[in-house]
């Protein structure tokens, strides 16, 4: 029999050598056993404590709004995921938007976001949250952020179908200073809202109110008022009244810029 | 001083300080673009945010690990004796290495200003607001830098320091305001000692909470009262920071 001598260093490295394979046989056995463990998949992240999130922005609070915010608008759809709306919970979604107006209030993008993209989850019930959101926002600056107010009101009327809160809600865009830049449109709000519930009255005195407090109306506004008066409202002599009071207004505002001119 | 200069300048360019730097701002540019346009609005709001955000952490990052190693390899090879043997002072040795590390950062923080101003076209007040505070914070945490390295043996420990400081120095301020209230801790006695302790540490920490505020970009609403908050704490801290360095060096035996 052939004894065959090994030096020590040739048998130290048939050692190390079985060690090396013996420990990478030891990983791929322990990754076939946990390849099943995936990452804990949750749709709307745990809202953090305010405080945290001011510490953690290490005093750039814009770069970690932008960061938080681009995190909301993926929530439920990262890791190749598509999750529908109507899986989300908007109770801690509203209270992330909350959480991220604290850090940037000026930004439009968590109310685009919400009234935008989240209002049109399949469970309308879940508005709700982004109408308190919506409403809540604007009352940090009504002169600059009324838009967000109209979408309120639209997603109150026609998703929530609720239009004892669309009203309410319109009663509050409405009370925007007058000499905000603001489309009449939105100011008469309340009196579509009032005409869909049948109480032509009050849409008429919302109207009527309008008349008093302004005076320059777009040839658009005008169209639209007279389209609403007579088609909606169904109040002929109301609409002559209002319709020739505008046109009056109209001409005499020509005259006095001919006039200037 | 005009040698330590042109020898530090070489020394970056030779380390690829520049060209290190310069691809990942382009990189974390890049990145920041494509994260912004995929917002559903104020994409370039989101974009201004990510690459005002990422450049400064890019550019502190790279300035402190430059410094570190390289005063550290200067003590190693000696070279830091060998100018010191010469007829040149301690003091004005550091003054030497401090100036060209200003320069140095100014010629880094240059680039980024050119990439926002042509790209974004932010506010003239709020983009010199926000490009002067990250000049200041380059400056500040590279004279810590040079104190880090002066102080720890290893430039490991001082890299691990330097990063350290900068993180706690963003964090204080808020925490401070926050913590003082005794309100929100529920141990009274437990709140007075951590309310003194915190108190102490912030007072030896810069407010760099107040540096470098992203929104100043995005809406342009810096005041004078900001830009004269972090130009008075530059000013005081970093002559702290070099009369503590000046300290140590002339303390040093070779």
């Amino acid at each position: 029999m052939v004894r065959i001598l090994l030096s020590k260093d040739r048998k130290k490295q048939i050692v190390l050598d079985i060690a090396l394979i013996l420990v990478l046989f030891v990983q791929i056995t322990f990754w076939y056993h946990t390849k099943h463990i995936k990452p804990d998949m949750i749709i709307v992240p745990e809202v953090p404590k305010e405080t945290t999130v001011h510490l953690l922005s290490l005093g750039d609070s814009q770069f970690y709004f932008r960061q938080l915010a681009f995190k909301i608008q993926n929530a439920g759809d990262s890791w190749g995921r598509f999750t529908a709306l109507k899986d989300y919970n908007y109770e801690s979604l509203s209270r992330w938007f909350y959480l991220l107006d604290k850090l940037d209030s000026k930004s439009n993008f968590i109310p685009s976001l919400a009234s935008y993209y989240y209002s049109q989850t399949q469970t309308p019930e879940d508005t709700v949250y982004i109408v308190q959101y919506l409403r809540d926002h604007v009352k940090k600056d009504p002169r600059t952020k009324w838009w967000w107010l109209s979408q309120a009101v639209y997603i109150a009327n026609h998703r929530l179908k609720d239009k004892k809160l669309a009203l309410e809600v319109a009663y509050e865009l409405a009370a925007t200073p007058n000499d905000v830049d603001m489309p009449m449109w939105a100011r008469q709000m309340p009196a579509f809202i009032h005409e869909q519930l049948g109480e032509r009255e009050s849409a008429k005195k919302i109207i009527a109110d309008i008349m008093d407090n302004f005076d320059d109306f777009a040839p658009g506004e005008i169209n639209f008022m007279e389209y609403f008066l007579r088609e909606r409202l169904e109040d002929e002599t109301f609409r002559t009244e209002v319709i020739e009071e505008l046109r009056y207004r109209a001409q005499k505002k020509l005259e006095s810029e001919g006039i200037s001119n | 001083m005009k040698a330590i200069l042109k020898y530090i300048l070489l020394t970056a360019a030779r380390d690829w300080l520049f060209i290190g730097l310069a691809i990942a701002v382009i990189a974390s540019s890049g990145i920041s673009f494509f994260l912004g346009s995929t917002a559903l609005s104020e994409q370039n709001m989101m974009q201004v945010a990510f690459i005002s955000g990422s450049t400064r952490l890019i550019l502190v990052i790279g300035m402190v690990l430059f410094i570190c190693f390289h005063i550290r390899r200067s003590f190693e090879n000696r070279e830091i004796e060998f100018i010191i043997s010469r007829p040149i002072s301690r003091s004005t040795f550091l003054f030497a290495y401090f100036f060209s590390f200003v320069v140095l950062s100014f010629i880094l923080i240059i680039p980024i200003i050119i990439l926002i101003y042509f790209l974004f076209s932010p506010t003239l007040l709020g983009l010199f607001g926000w490009s002067f505070s990250v000049f200041c914070e380059l400056v500040l945490l590279s004279t810590f830098a040079i104190l880090a390295s002066l102080m720890l043996r290893s430039a490991v420990s001082a890299v691990l320091g330097c990063f350290g400081f900068y993180i706690i120095s963003r964090i204080m301020g808020y925490a401070v305001s926050t913590i003082i209230i005794p309100a929100k801790l529920n141990n009274i006695n437990f709140n007075i000692g951590l309310e003194i302790l915190l108190k102490f540490l912030s007072s030896l920490l810069p407010r760099l909470d107040q540096f470098a505020q992203s929104k100043w970009l995005i809406y342009g609403d810096i005041q004078v009262s900001n830009i004269s908050f972090f130009l008075i704490q530059s000013v005081i801290y970093i002559t702290l920071i070099l009369l503590m360095s000046i300290y140590d060096f002339n303390k040093k035996q070779f």
